[in-house]
């Protein structure tokens, strides 16, 4: 997720920022507190205050966090944004984007001014000051305004009430895709049982996922990428099982066909449930790995969507059988989820989560 | 079968297999209490290594309290202390055993241990999720373990859970590993409806309805002997995912999902 906490200067952002850095820091996911004048003196001070320098430096910021948040790192920034375009351009462009106001009168930020800032501008000693003689527009769409007015503010309220409406309170995260689960498989034995609310932590995890897939293949449509069509190949040759190949040609088959194939897709969710993994190639005889590729990313959606057609034509036990791989499948998905680059990997992935999705309303309200 | 039914006349002599988890706990503590007393117990244990299953509580237990944490299961009449380990339970009784450093039960050193029992039937308690390999089940012994899952339905891991969710019922099934792996009989079946709320499966559910299903076919005379049917028509579970988990937990305690 990335914060960004705006408001004028000697507004309260290092303040408010600082406590809530570390009511964030004590989840499980790593943050990192992000200072609008610490990112300019890191950069080198290459840019100075005036209204074209705050623009390079308010698009650097964003093109920051977009990189920081692709890599998985979980960002709080505290900035005097006054570019309407750069708040647009996080919300179309990070998936987890949150914005946070700090709305204080005039009167009070130059109450508050430690600097001086406000009153030399106002003496005309100092230029470029914002709310002087450049004009501060309150962002467009802030997820949470907070009137920072009150002479002592409770500010434990005052992020507890935040943490709420962003979304951060009261449900943790979803434990089983926080790790790179190709680098780290899960096993899944003894989970922890924890609650109800594990439903809502699921669904939220799947959301997020498909969000930034979304978010992703608009991209592609914007720069005019197309889906491929996949063509059918043989998947057997000589000793050897080509699993996209299979796959491939599962996806393009009727449902006759497909239960033709019963056997070995119940012996590759076998394989599948002792190493989690899916390889490239298996040898043709008893479906055992004989590659140790399993980075072919586009496999894993694609399983997923087989395996959601197995469960909707099958009427016994078996479904379970399914069910209980495709969450496996997806979980990994969604564990790698800044992995998926391709048009391809991303448009079948969100087939397979949103699926997924549908397939668990029958068992949740 | 036929030596099985011999074993069965004849007074029941038997030896143990276990580990510290809540499984051993419950078998041993009831198997004593009804007067099925083992002639000898090999207690796998390694103080480096921690079983999967191991709760907070094995943690307290090392520090020998003598206070005692009861998990009972009212439906079914049964109870096991959790907080008693189950080097203690065979001190307090004089029982034969030796232990052996180490929790895998495939080692060379469990082997030798196992091939020393003179009892030919041994009640097998071994890690959560551990399967007892070809070298081990060579040893002319039969292994005697009580599968949560009602047999040939319900095959594979974590069967409790899917037998709750899709039956609401948990059954068990007592099963003899021998050197034929996959195809000793399955010996006694039984299946329970539980009414009480909120238990907790994995660590007393599970270990109470296995050692009720044990202590049951101690007692019994109406052997089932059927064939553990290998059809392909059973589904073979595979460890639940946490969602289906919950579901079936959330299934049991509020009657729906709802």
């Amino acid at each position: 997720m990335i914060i960004w906490l705006i408001g004028m200067s000697a507004s309260g952002k290092t303040t408010i920022g600082r406590r809530l850095f570390n009511k964030l820091s004590s989840s499980q996911r790593k943050w990192v507190f992000l200072d609008g004048d610490t990112f300019r003196n890191v950069l080198g001070e290459d840019l100075g205050h005036s209204y074209e320098d705050r623009r390079k430096n308010s698009y650097r910021i964003s093109r920051f966090c977009e990189f920081l948040h692709s890599q998985g790192v979980q960002v709080l920034a505290c900035v005097l944004s006054i570019f309407h375009e750069h708040q647009k351009y996080n919300r179309e462009n990070i998936s987890e984007y949150k914005e946070v106001y700090l709305d204080t009168t005039f009167e009070n930020l130059v109450k508050r001014d430690n600097k001086g800032l406000y009153k030399k501008a106002l003496k005309g000693e100092i230029k470029d000051v914002v709310g002087i003689d450049i004009k501060f527009p309150p962002p467009y769409a802030p997820d949470i305004v907070i009137d920072n007015n009150k002479e002592n503010p409770d500010y434990d309220e005052m992020i507890q009430k935040i943490l709420d409406t962003i979304g951060l309170s009261t449900e943790s995260d979803y434990s089983y895709t926080s790790k790179n689960l190709l680098e780290f498989p899960q096993k899944y034995q003894y989970s922890k049982y924890e609650g109800k609310s594990f439903l809502n932590i699921y669904k939220k995890d799947r959301i997020t996922t498909l969000d930034t897939f979304t978010k992703r293949l608009a991209k592609h449509n914007r720069n005019g990428n197309n889906p491929t069509n996949f063509k059918i190949s043989p998947y057997f040759q000589d000793d050897t099982f080509y699993l996209k190949e299979f796959l491939v040609f599962l996806y393009h088959s009727e449902v006759e066909e497909i239960k033709k194939h019963t056997g070995t897709v119940n012996t590759l969710i076998k394989r599948f449930e002792v190493g989690k993994k899916l390889y490239l190639t298996y040898d043709a005889k008893e479906i055992r790995k004989s590659s140790r590729e399993f980075e072919e990313l586009i496999n894993y959606p694609l399983f997923s969507l087989i395996l959601q057609r197995y469960y909707k034509s099958e009427k016994n036990q078996q479904k379970l059988v399914y069910l209980n791989a495709i969450l496996k499948v997806n979980d990994i998905i969604s564990s790698v989820k800044y992995d998926y680059i391709l048009y391809d990997e991303i448009y079948h992935s969100i087939d397979a989560l949103n699926g997924e999705l549908s397939i668990m309303e029958e068992y949740i309200d | 079968m036929e030596n099985f039914q011999l074993w069965r006349s004849t007074l029941i002599k038997f030896s143990m297999l276990l580990v510290n988890n809540n499984r051993s706990k419950a078998y041993l503590q009831n198997l004593i209490k009804n007067g099925f007393i083992p002639s000898k117990i090999i207690v796998l244990d390694n103080k480096n290594h921690t079983l999967v299953e191991h709760t907070e509580n094995d943690k307290i237990i090392s520090k020998d309290t003598e206070q005692k944490f009861i998990r009972s299961l009212n439906d079914l009449n049964i109870s096991f202390d959790e907080k008693e380990h189950i080097q203690k339970t065979i001190v307090k009784n004089n029982l034969d055993f030796s232990v052996v450093d180490t929790l895998d039960v495939n080692s060379l050193t469990v082997i030798n241990a196992v091939k020393e029992l003179t009892d030919e039937y041994i009640v097998y308690s071994g890690p959560g999720g551990t399967i007892l390999r070809k070298e081990i089940l060579s040893l002319n012994k039969k292994f005697i373990h009580v599968h949560p899952g009602l047999l040939p339905g319900f095959r594979g891991s974590t069967t409790i859970y899917y037998s709750m969710l899709l039956e609401s019922t948990v059954g068990c099934s007592v099963i003899l590993f021998d050197e034929k792996i996959d195809e000793g009989p399955i010996l006694y079946k039984a299946k329970y409806e539980i009414k009480e709320r909120d238990i907790d499966f994995d660590y007393v559910l599970d270990p109470l309805v296995r050692a009720k299903t044990l202590i049951s076919f101690f007692q019994t005379n109406e052997l089932s002997g059927m064939p553990r049917n290998q059809s392909e028509e059973a589904a073979t579970f595979y460890i639940i995912h946490p969602l289906l988990k919950h579901l079936s937990i959330l299934k049991h305690n509020e009657g729906s999902i709802q």
